[in-house]
């Protein structure tokens, strides 16, 4: 045997050699290299891709209705190409830039910034049973005609009401919407009522994915997806680089009712994704290099995640599709060096913050607003939630990714160690601008009126959040401000707080997270006035409300600072640089001025791959570990 | 017989319509969450809230509500849990599918671990009575204390944790996707969550078991027939013990249409798509179609069972007679 043992130290070195370089003696195929052009590593192509999620999508990825992460996740990576995506990576590789996927290039908009003229890639195919259909520009339209239909109940189409003629569909006017026009099967023009800067991250959503006609049923105006107001999700045909196991059998040409979905998805069970060779015949794409051959996602709602987690450590699954990391599992993987490699904190595009309700006393006043910001103990708040992993110290709204580093440093309320009223100076910081408040009649920093007796707090139960919830209201009651906290299941919760009509004075578990890379979606909703619903209402804060909605929800105070409303006004307008720093702006409107809540963090994501994951990269866009540029180690 | 048998079916249908009744006034009608805030996104339009609650059929009136889920109990002219009535507001899928999709794994799990703790229950029980305050049932009470106490998720993770993840001598949690789930249950998957619910409900058996055989062995009868010369184990399992499973075959039907109904913490800790874990999912989910659905479906295992039970207990004891 000893003398064997020389060939064998040879062989396995070669072996490892090999494996270093990337190489598969078996497999043998390797695949393109980096998505945005950069060189990279090559990787190896094939394999599954075990995945498993918590938690199903909301809609069963009908692409209309889903309005998640994860769905957008899936879509993005695997299903679903749009005329501009994403690459799929972080923040220091371009990951919250658009590049032309199903368009051939960047869209030409007009001087007036009123059309937008998308040029499609040619020879592109559907996923079978659709691989003869070559996606044109009818189908884009087809998409948006299927948001805007009213019996389909889409999430989000308030982001297409920029297109002309778009409510008009909606509301039965019209038959078509006016403002989209097929020029050719080449050729998209997308009018809008006024400039949106904004629109290439809109037409990047998944509802704007196309959607095939039915070729055995031409003239259905939402082709495949006709008379699957309920279930399109199910029947979902792919122009991505992976499709449902089994999409090959779906049959459109039967009446709708005798149609059987494709066998890879069953919700909150299981989904399996497979290769589509439509994407393959097609050229790929230069977003995606797709190295794996399948993704197998065990949906397990419900189940216990530190099992999960275990799983993961033993190689037993790859990936975890969840929000974080248990906190014990979380210690194993970042302290076992064995497994160090596998633990990523990357930062996330969303915030936690506290809501002030700026129309009911004693916040009706921006000194208690001020005092308070001041107050909290945000390095204590965030400890409390896991610690630094858990994100940054806000020391304003939007997370800084989306303002290009505009903010940074920026804190108009720091105190010593970010600990607020629990150091002397945060407390003599917050005493003092309390003082100047109508509330504290004595001027001595501490809130003495009775508006600040017994002030309902609304937060959720939970070990964490109700230790959270405690910390505030004692940093609170420092400048007299006296916490009524009291702790809903989170449905519940956000039930209360949903009703303007409610008043609900201070509500501690506010957080809010892109929908797209431009600070728009974090103002449009929760911060701007004439967005304030009756119903499912996200402006907690009521910041920016008229005096007719102050009235009509019943409100004794019958004005507030609306300084935030014009800022936001003028930001959608613009485009580019301009954009991002009036967004900045925005956002110290809103913390000097308006401060209608209180910036806790910029929440981070963790991560935990098991060791067959080659090529980890993390998509910005979807805070999520992004499968279409995974690959498997050699000989995983 | 027949008679009995009319009666109880008719019973079956009153106990289903009081269960609805109370299960859409606790989760349709009080609910917690909310169904339509899941479906709608962060900024509805007040029609896109109408068009949801329509789509839903939740702008009807209450009692409209109500009889649409108990018509679609009705198995005619469709099946049991009508998929036009019964459709998951999230998964977008007839319930009936959802539940036939699962409902295999948890009869996999419901039957192994019954018939686990049955093997393992009764004889300790029994074991126990007839050596009564040797070291032999000190040992097996003492085995019945542990069981008992010990909560089933963790003693799932225990055994997880050391069979699979330590050991490694038994698969994993989970269900491979690209096998059936018999085939799953050879390669062995069932054994740890079996074993993990069936060792807390074998503790109560042999208590059990103990317990009615030392009660029954005092008995007049059982006197007569060891005066009458009987051998010692003729009276104890022809005569002692049929008369002491006579409760704990009720127990025993009840459990297991209880669990029939889905085990949702052995499901979770093991990962199995079973009904309990459906269950669960859909209270997360508010999603009514759903929760009615598998509440409906473990009222009818329970009803069933209870009615199967009462039959067996005939055999078991020709004392019961049905009029």
């Amino acid at each position: 045997m000893r003398r064997y043992a020389k060939w064998l130290a040879l062989v396995a070195v070669l072996a490892l050699t090999a494996a270093a370089c990337g190489g598969d003696d078996e497999g043998g195929e390797t695949g393109p290299t980096g998505a945005t052009g950069e060189t990279g590593a090559e990787f190896q192509q094939g394999g599954t891709l075990n995945v498993w999620m918590d938690t199903d999508v909301t809609a069963a990825f009908d692409p209309q209705k889903e309005y998640f992460q994860v769905s957008f996740a899936f879509y993005r990576c695997c299903l679903l190409r749009t005329l501009l995506s994403y690459n799929g990576k972080g923040p220091d590789e371009q990951g919250d830039q658009l590049f032309p996927d199903l368009a051939a290039s960047e869209p030409t908009v007009s001087d007036d910034e009123l059309t937008w003229t998308f040029t499609l890639k040619q020879g592109i195919h559907y996923a079978p049973p659709l691989q003869d259909v070559e996606i044109t520009a009818q189908d884009f339209i087809r998409a948006m005609m299927r948001e805007a239909t009213p019996e389909v109940a889409a999430g989000y189409g308030f982001y297409y009401s920029a297109i002309e003629g778009f409510d008009d569909y909606s509301a039965g006017k019209a038959d078509t919407i006016s403002g989209m026009t097929a020029v050719d099967d080449y050729t998209l023009e997308v009018k809008v009522t006024e400039p949106t800067g904004d629109l290439g991250y809109r037409m990047a959503m998944p509802a704007a994915a196309p959607i095939p006609p039915n070729p055995d049923d031409p003239e259905a105006p939402l082709g495949v997806a006709e008379g699957h107001n309920d279930d399109y999700g199910r029947f979902l045909v792919s122009s991505g680089p992976y499709m449902y196991e089994g999409s090959e059998a779906m049959d459109f040409s039967l009446p709708v009712k005798d149609q059987t979905p494709a066998a890879g998805y069953e919700p909150n069970k299981t989904l399996s994704l497979v290769r589509n060779p439509s994407w393959v015949e097609s050229g790929q794409d230069d977003l995606r290099p797709a190295y794996l051959d399948a993704i197998s996602v065990e949906i397990c709602p419900g189940c216990d995640q530190e099992v999960a987690e275990k799983k993961v450590a033993a190689d037993e699954i790859d990936h975890i599709f969840a929000n974080g990391v248990s906190a014990a599992n979380a210690r194993m993987f970042s302290q076992d060096p064995n497994l160090q490699d596998q633990y990523f904190v990357e930062p996330g595009s969303g915030n936690y913050y506290i809501a002030m309700n700026v129309a009911v006393p004693p916040f009706d006043d921006v000194h208690v607003r001020k005092a308070v910001n001041f107050a909290v103990n945000k390095e204590g708040w965030r400890r409390l939630g896991g610690g630094e992993t858990f994100g940054e110290i806000a020391g304003y709204f939007t997370p800084p990714g989306l303002l290009a580093g505009l903010l940074e440093g920026y804190d108009p309320y720091a105190t010593p160690n970010s600990q607020g009223a629990d150091t002397p100076e945060g407390l003599e910081l917050a005493k003092a601008e309390m003082a100047q408040s109508k509330y504290d009649t004595d001027q001595d920093g501490i809130c003495d009126a009775p508006e600040c007796k017994a002030v309902l707090s609304v937060g959720v139960v939970g070990r964490v959040a109700e230790a959270s919830d405690a910390l505030i209201a004692q940093n609170l009651a420092a400048i007299g401000v006296e916490l009524d906290v009291n702790s809903f299941d989170n449905s519940t919760a956000y039930n209360k707080i949903f009703d303007p009509k409610n008043q609900i004075p201070i509500s501690t578990f506010g957080g809010w997270l892109q929908d797209y890379p431009d600070a728009f979606t974090f103002y449009f909703f929760p911060m701007y006035g004439p967005n304030i619903l009756d119903a499912y209402n996200t402006n907690y804060s009521m910041a920016g409300a008229d005096p007719d909605q102050l009235e009509k929800y019943g409100y004794e105070v019958t004005e507030v600072d609306q300084a935030l409303d014009e800022k936001i006004e003028e930001c959608i307008a613009t485009t580019g640089e301009e954009r991002t720093a009036c967004w900045a702006d925005a956002d110290k409107v809103l913390m000097e001025q308006v401060v209608p809540i209180v910036p806790l963090i910029f929440s981070n994501v963790e991560q935990i791959i098991s060791s067959r994951v080659a090529n980890y990269t993390y998509s910005l866009f979807d805070n999520q570990m992004a499968y279409d540029q995974v690959a498997l180690a050699s000989g995983a | 017989m027949l008679r009995y048998m009319i009666r109880r079916t008719i019973f079956l249908v009153l106990v289903l319509i009081v269960v609805s009744l109370f299960t859409f006034l606790v989760f349709v009608k009080l609910p917690s969450g909310d169904p339509i805030a899941r479906a709608v996104g962060r900024h509805p339009s007040p029609e896109l809230v109408a068009q949801v609650k329509k789509n839903f059929g939740l702008d009807q009136p209450l009692y409209v509500q109500y009889w649409k889920f108990a018509s679609g109990m009705i198995p005619w002219p469709g099946l049991f849990l009508d998929k036009d009535v019964y459709f998951s507001y999230q998964g977008q899928v007839p319930v009936r599918h959802a539940i036939l999709q699962r409902l295999p794994v948890t009869i996999a799990l419901t039957v192994g671990a019954a018939a686990l703790w049955l093997l393992i229950g009764i004889p300790i029980g029994i074991v126990s009575a007839v050596k009564r305050g040797s070291l032999l049932d000190r040992s097996a009470m003492i085995f019945a204390l542990v069981g008992v106490s010990a909560p089933t998720f963790w003693l799932g993770l225990l055994l997880l944790y050391v069979f699979h993840f330590w050991l490694g001598w038994l698969p994993t949690a989970g269900l491979p996707q690209d096998q059936s789930v018999l085939q799953s249950v050879f390669e062995g998957y069932f054994v740890l969550p079996w074993f993990s619910l069936a060792i807390t409900s074998a503790a109560f058996y042999s208590r059990m078991t103990r317990g009615n055989l030392i009660e029954t062995m005092g008995e007049d009868y059982i006197r007569t027939a060891r005066a009458k010369g009987l051998a010692e184990n003729k009276v104890i399992y022809r005569h002692g013990l049929r008369a002491a499973l006579t409760p704990i075959v009720t127990m025993f039907g009840m459990d297991v249409a209880f669990l029939l109904g889905g085990a949702v913490i052995t499901e979770s800790v093991f990962q199995l798509p079973g009904l309990g874990q459906y269950a669960l999912n859909s209270l997360y989910a508010t999603d009514f179609p759903a929760i009615m659905g598998v509440t409906m479906l473990a009222t009818f295992f329970i009803v069933v069972a209870n009615f199967l039970v009462d039959i067996l207990y005939a055999f078991l004891d020709p004392r019961v007679r049905y009029t």
